[in-house]
């Protein structure tokens, strides 16, 4: 087994075409990974500035109303975590600024893919590019003929007369190639970390070291499933241009063609409501609660009565406190109500459009290894629905915090004109995103780590299976 | 002899069920990316009808307003004010989708197809953006132009990688050479079969598309025919660099390596590498400029009342002669405050959007630049452009967006300042949002592709390899 691993590797190592290709990749990993630093340095800057920024305007408000402060508003953004730097996976066409403001939830707006070329639409290159798509042709062309050569050569019956047994030479073939492939791998890891450590100065100590181990276990998975594939593949097929051809049809099949079909096929099946049909039912349903900023309002009405009963006063005025605020807190939490039930209808569209890919990756480890690894990197859709929940939390508090103030904070209904000290600002706590574990992130992906899992026993099965029954004829 | 081998490569075409299988798939894949561009195009259309019902009905309910309305004292805000009408009557302004969008998506699926026409919503308030899974987006769409720019090349490698090398794998080769025929014409002629082979899903999306679209009210011809070209222009270029693949007399398995390595070079190396070169050298930087959008805004509102009056006398001095009436009135003091504190935020707003438009078109300049060596990117631009779903085409609109709001908002403010009430006859004298969708030049850039076309065809000219 010894002996054949080496030959194998060496007869691998010793092809000009792999070796270029090698070369190439090698490069690639440089460029991709200079790239990414620059890329990430500039991200990090340009949110830690935008951050910076909407906290200073908020802390230099004038003494205003807090309602004045609900409608001015806050800005929050999604932090770029150290492994979007390995995969940014759907942050581009997420909307990269949100407002949080009284009476309203809004979308996050701005995606940068919004600025760019059509030409954008064919895609960046990035170090998770490189893994799920290139290295992928690598392994066609190590592993294409890597038994139907045998056969091709006649070396076949040679090998057997020598002792050697199809089980050895299949399980050799896998070795060295997965040999070879780990090295380059963990050469491209080694060259991606130091050049993020060199160019994005960021400290050491906050990158999330176990979660770089995973991302990386779970590429190594992958590429083993491909070897396997491929070389069982070669072994069938036994002719190398049939298995080439194979082998090619699998890779563009895979990560060309049956993305965009499902993807396309999912918005058939689960369609969104246009924004017009949706807006006219929130706001119909936002109609049925109290209107915070009309006092002729039926609920507004029943609501006042209330407090008057509860304060055992005649009027309005004569309140301790300013029942204003407490009505917009009424209308905000009904708001909040209707939010999370319209909202949530539309986040299990998206989440039954997305669920769909997730079946499919049982076919297609392409797939699987491309949301686990958005998902590790935490740059995919389930991470920005993670943030936008902490935001929509903070809205909350935030809104429900200047409404206190004004109902409890001294002034009395009608007084608009009332204003709170500057110093006021400064008791809101700012919006801070504590991002989500790892393990609650990959129980989204439970489908996607099945499929990987599967694969890897079928393939390992189908291999001794195959070494049990293979007919050298 | 081509109708003879052409009459020949069918007869094989009959007798391989892999093949047979091979161009019902792609006739089937093409069908459905046609219908994927289709279905966005009716989606699309559907809601800008929609908003477009929405808004006549607000008209004629305004104007209607107008037969009763009871007009408040005089200095008093009443619903004539241009807050007031922006409001009641909310101008949509549609981009005009262009039939060509079902067979390129391009960023249509990304930009906003309407834009609010009210003046006090800014450009950059996303009011009519449609829900999106941002994952699908990532993967993007399976339209037509993906469809010829990918598909085919891959259909056409498939069937012709071995149109040479097999005869001579075979033993054939020299039975060949044997005929007094020229073998190069021969391979030609082979060659060509199998490109019009090819070319079945390619002819079936052709007639399928016209069949359907003719019937959309703004199809042009003209349009269609232009993307068409194209699209045979590109169907020839890589007829051309297969060609040139064969001339070096390869084996099979080395003419695929050779093919699908081109094909991965050109539609997946270099506009990946591109696109990552020009993200990395311009940046998307409008996050801390939109988000003190805000703070500007609020600045402009808290100016002197001296300073609004002297804004407004600077961009319209007509505004001068009536200043003794602008320290009685309190409406047209309010009026001057709105009016002023609009104007310089309509200053803002256009030079953020003109800062971004002057990014675009840095990155569109490097973008074309690097169309010499890249056929594909700009082929793909080329057929975007012609089905107005590049970003030049939403930038043109959200332009005619802008225009159009400031061409309101004077308007408005100017009827509020010169005269004493707004009547139903100033309301049905409104300014209405129109736009055409620019035709922008796309021929010149054919050049880099008939470049990449010409080095292939001296390629088959010149080498001369023997078999």
């Amino acid at each position: 087994m010894k002996i054949i691993y080496l030959n194998i590797l060496k007869r691998i190592i010793r092809q000009k075409h792999l070796q270029l290709m090698s070369i190439i990749i090698v490069i690639l990993y440089i460029l991709v990974g200079i790239n990414s630093a620059i890329s990430y340095k500039n991200k990090i800057a340009l949110f830690d500035q935008a951050k910076a920024n909407v906290r200073k305007a908020w802390l230099n408000q004038p003494a205003q109303n807090p309602h004045s402060s609900a409608h001015y508003g806050h800005y929050v953004f999604q932090p770029v975590t150290a492994l979007n730097f390995l995969d940014n996976g759907v942050t581009d066409y997420l909307g990269s600024v949100l407002k949080l403001e009284g009476h309203r939830q809004n979308d996050a707006a701005f995606s940068p893919i919004m600025n760019n070329s059509e030409m954008a639409r064919l895609g960046e290159i990035n170090f998770s590019w490189v893994l799920q798509v290139l290295i992928p042709l690598f392994i066609i062309l190590m592993s294409f003929n890597s038994i139907s050569a045998e056969f091709e050569q006649n070396n076949i019956k040679l090998l057997k007369s020598q002792g050697a047994s199809i089980g050895q030479l299949l399980w050799g073939n896998v070795c060295s190639i997965l040999t070879i492939l780990l090295t380059l791998f963990l050469v491209g890891v080694f060259f991606i970390f130091i050049l993020y450590a060199l160019l994005t100065k960021q400290p050491l100590n906050t990158f999330p070291f176990s979660d770089f181990l995973i991302w990386i276990s779970t590429y190594m998975v992958y590429f083993f499933i491909l070897i396997l594939f491929s070389v069982i593949i070669s072994a069938l097929v036994k002719v190398s241009k049939l298995s080439f051809l194979i082998l090619l049809s699998f890779w563009v099949f895979s990560i060309i063609i049956l993305p965009k079909l499902i993807y396309s096929t999912s918005r058939i099946i689960y369609p969104y409501p246009s924004k017009q049909e949706f807006t006219k039912t929130l706001n119909e349903s936002r109609k049925k609660g109290i209107d915070g900023h009309d006092p002729m309002d039926q609920r507004a009405k029943q609501f006042n009565d209330s407090l008057l009963l509860k304060y055992n006063v005649k009027s309005l005025d004569e309140l301790p406190i300013n029942a204003d605020g407490l009505i917009m807190q009424a209308d905000e939490d009904y708001a909040n109500k209707v939010y999370d039930k319209h909202f949530s209808d539309i986040r299990t569209v998206t989440n039954n459009q997305n669920q769909l890919a997730s079946i499919i990756s049982i076919i297609n480890p392409f797939l699987a290894i491309k949301n686990i690894s958005m998902t590790i990197a935490q740059s995919d859709y389930n991470s920005n629905m993670i943030f936008l929940s902490e935001a929509e939390q903070y809205r909350r508090y935030l809104i429900k915090e200047l409404n206190t103030k004004m109902a409890y904070g001294g002034s009395k209904t009608g007084e608009w004109d009332w204003s709170v000290d500057v110093s006021y600002w400064n008791t809101v706590r700012d919006f801070s995103y504590p991002q989500a574990p790892l393990l609650k992130r990959l129980s989204y992906r439970k489908i996607e780590i099945i499929s990987l899992f599967l694969w890897v026993v079928i393939l390992i099965v189908s291999i001794k299976l195959i070494a049990r029954n293979y007919k050298i004829v | 002899m081509f109708t003879t081998i052409l009459h020949f490569e069918f007869k094989q075409l009959l007798r391989s069920k892999i093949t047979i299988l091979f161009l019902l798939v792609f006739s089937v894949l093409g069908l459905f990316s046609y219908n994927q561009g289709e279905k966005l195009y009716l989606q699309n259309t559907a809601i800008i009808d929609s908003l477009i019902q929405k808004q006549s009905q607000q008209y004629l309910n305004t104007l209607n307003l107008y037969d009763t309305i009871k007009y408040p004292p005089q200095g008093k805000l009443g619903e004539e004010t241009p807050y007031m009408i922006s409001y009641l009557y909310q101008v949509v302004c549609d981009k005009k989708i262009s039939p060509l969008s079902i067979l390129t998506i391009g960023q249509n699926d990304v930009y906003e197809i309407a834009k609010s026409g009210r003046f006090g919503i800014n450009i950059f308030t996303n009011s009519y953006t449609e829900f999106k899974n941002p994952e699908q987006l990532q993967i993007g769409n399976i339209d037509v132009t993906f469809f010829i720019i990918y598909l085919f090349p891959l259909l056409f490698i498939s069937l012709s990688y071995s149109v040479k090398s097999d005869d001579k794998e075979m033993g054939r080769n020299s039975l060949l050479v044997a005929q007094s025929r020229n073998i190069n014409a021969l391979y030609f002629y082979r060659l060509s079969s199998k490109l019009i082979i090819s070319c079945i899903p390619v002819i079936i999306i052709f007639f399928y598309s016209l069949y359907n679209m003719h019937e959309i009210s703004d199809f042009s011809f003209f349009s269609f025919s232009k993307w068409w070209l194209i699209a045979i222009h590109y169907i020839f270029f890589w007829f051309l660099f297969v060609s040139l693949i064969l001339k070096f007399n390869f084996s099979s398995l080395n003419n695929a390596i050779m093919m699908i390595g081109i094909w991965i070079l050109f539609l997946i190396a270099i506009p990946g590498l591109l696109n990552t070169y020009l993200s990395y050298k311009h940046p998307n930087n409008s996050k801390s400029d939109i988000v003190n959008f805000r703070d500007v805004e609020k600045s402009f509102a808290n100016l002197s009342f001296n300073e609004h009056k002297k804004n407004v006398y600077t961009y319209d001095s007509s505004y001068i002669k009536d200043s003794s009436q602008h320290n009685s009135d309190p409406l047209i003091n309010a009026g001057i405050e709105q009016y002023s504190s609009e104007l310089k935020t309509f200053e803002y707003e256009k030079m953020l959007f003109n800062n971004i438009i002057q990014s675009t078109d840095n990155k569109l300049d490097d973008a074309k630049l690097a169309y010499w060596i890249n056929p594909v990117g700009c082929i793909y631009s080329i057929l975007s452009s012609i089905a107005n779903t590049s970003i030049k085409d939403q930038q043109y609109f959200e332009q005619s967006v802008i225009d159009y709001r400031f061409v309101q908002m004077n308007y408005l403010f100017n009827n509020l300042l010169k005269s004493s009430r707004f009547t139903k006859k100033d309301f049905e004298g409104m300014p209405k949002f129109s736009t055409a969708n620019k035709n922008l030049s796309v021929t010149k850039y054919l050049l880099p592709v008939l470049l990449f076309a010409g080095l292939a065809l001296l390629g088959i000219i010149f080498i001369k390899r023997t078999s």
